[in-house]
């Protein structure tokens, strides 16, 4: 209950009832809590499904590494494994990512499977992301990172390597011309040791 | 917790733990080493990967404003995960001084007292310079920059026998080819009679004291050389 009263010297004052007092507090905590990322993220405040559906954030993030990775297959195994491997610190941010992502494509574009839109319209999402507030910046940076360097070097597979980059992959037999120039002599500098020792 | 007492304790087991840790066992010393890592078995425990998992759980890395360094944690210290490039320190090295002109290395160490032992560890490690025509493209290319602004370039010296050019040299090497001190130090310290504890960590070290009585009575508490209790 809200009742203002006028005093002496004339200015209005209102009187708040607790009651009236938490519920605005409440209100206005829930209003920052919403739009301030960290606490979404230490409070875990984003659909819960994004973190207990495996099979969903599966999705959306093979479709986020397709997206940053050009040329990157969506069927390969372990496309999005670091983003939820434990060893790594992005794991415990997953949820709040797919979730973002989710909520970004619903925003944009109607539709809250990241998975389901076209190429461009998911080049959207991750832009608008990376336009977003510092934490959600930080955090698709961050994403693309991880999706590089768990692409590129093929971590979860040695012998896999990356065409993309024109890496073999471990245990790669490189032949005699791969490794070595026939003419080499004539291209060396001159040598200032005689055996690899300086004096 | 177990008490166990030995004539030489060598904390580590890299390259500076591993030769003298050799040395000593050879003379008949009794020898244990503790290594706080995990013991590395080249064929079985090195990848061939860039997995950070991988990797960092060997290679680990120190820094301050001044320096920085990566180091090791394994039996074998770093030398599992070395480039191999093996060179002697320049005789100019040796000259170096402080602020004050005081030179920074002992008297008497130089290059010409060190050659010999030089030439022993080069021969452990089969340091050898690579040859002309095992210059790979990366090289020549380097060496072609080199020439072409005026520089001259040598070939480096590796601890390396039968490289097949995989390219995993900072992984460890599951070839054997990388002259790890697996290969030798450590094999014939033990053969030797060295033993090797490995999840092993000394904590603290401290002199072992002793009493010490004067001809007028008097105590005191002394530390004896070269005596040290480690826990």
């Amino acid at each position: 209950m809200i009742r203002s009263q006028q005093s002496d010297d004339g200015f209005v004052t209102r009187c708040v009832s607790r009651k009236e007092f938490l519920k605005q507090v409440a209100v206005a905590s829930g209003f920052f809590f919403a739009a301030c990322s960290p606490l979404r993220v230490v409070f875990k405040a984003y659909p819960r499904k994004f973190e207990e559906d495996t099979a969903l954030c599966d999705c959306v993030l093979r479709a986020f590494v397709t997206t940053v990775i050009p040329g990157a297959g969506s069927d390969e195994p372990n496309l999005a494994r670091m983003f939820t491997d434990d060893y790594y610190p992005f794991h415990s941010f997953s949820g709040f990512f797919v979730a973002d992502l989710s909520e970004r494509s619903a925003d944009l574009f109607g539709n809250e499977r990241f998975d389901q839109l076209s190429l461009a319209q998911r080049t959207k999402v991750v832009e608008d992301g990376l336009n977003a507030d510092a934490t959600v910046q930080r955090l698709y940076r961050g994403a693309i990172l991880i999706a590089q360097v768990s692409y590129y070097p093929g971590i979860y597979d040695d012998t896999k390597g990356c065409p993309l980059i024109d890496f073999h992959g471990a245990n790669y037999g490189f032949t005699a011309d791969e490794m070595y120039y026939p003419n080499y002599q004539a291209l060396l500098a001159r040598e200032a040791t005689a055996n690899g020792n300086y004096s | 917790m177990k008490k166990i007492t030995t004539e030489v304790l060598v904390i580590g087991s890299g390259f500076g733990a591993t030769a003298p840790a050799l040395r000593l066992s050879q003379v008949g010393a009794q020898v244990l080493m503790i290594e706080k890592a995990k013991d590395i078995v080249p064929e079985r425990d090195f990848k061939q990967t860039q997995d950070p998992k991988y990797l960092l759980q060997y290679l680990k890395g120190m820094s301050s404003d001044q320096v920085g360094f990566t180091y090791a944690e394994a039996l074998g210290g770093g030398s599992g995960f070395y480039e191999m490039v093996s060179l002697r320190a320049p005789s100019a090295v040796f000259d170096q001084t402080d602020a004050d002109g005081r030179r920074l290395w002992p008297a008497g160490v130089d290059r010409k007292s060190l050659d010999p032992y030089y030439d022993l560890a080069e021969e452990m490690l089969g340091v050898e310079q690579i040859g002309l025509d095992e210059i790979p493209k990366s090289g020549v290319a380097f060496s072609l920059l080199m020439k072409n602004l005026g520089y001259s370039c040598d070939r480096a010296r590796y601890a390396v026998k039968g490289c097949v050019g995989s390219g995993f040299c900072v992984s460890g090497c599951i070839f054997g080819a990388k002259q790890s001190l697996h290969f030798n130090y450590l094999p014939q310290a033990k053969a030797a009679g060295m033993e090797v504890l490995t999840d092993t960590e000394a904590i603290s070290i401290r002199p072992l004291l002793y009493d010490v009585r004067s001809s007028a009575g008097t105590r005191t508490i002394a530390s004896l050389p070269c005596r040290y209790a480690v826990e």
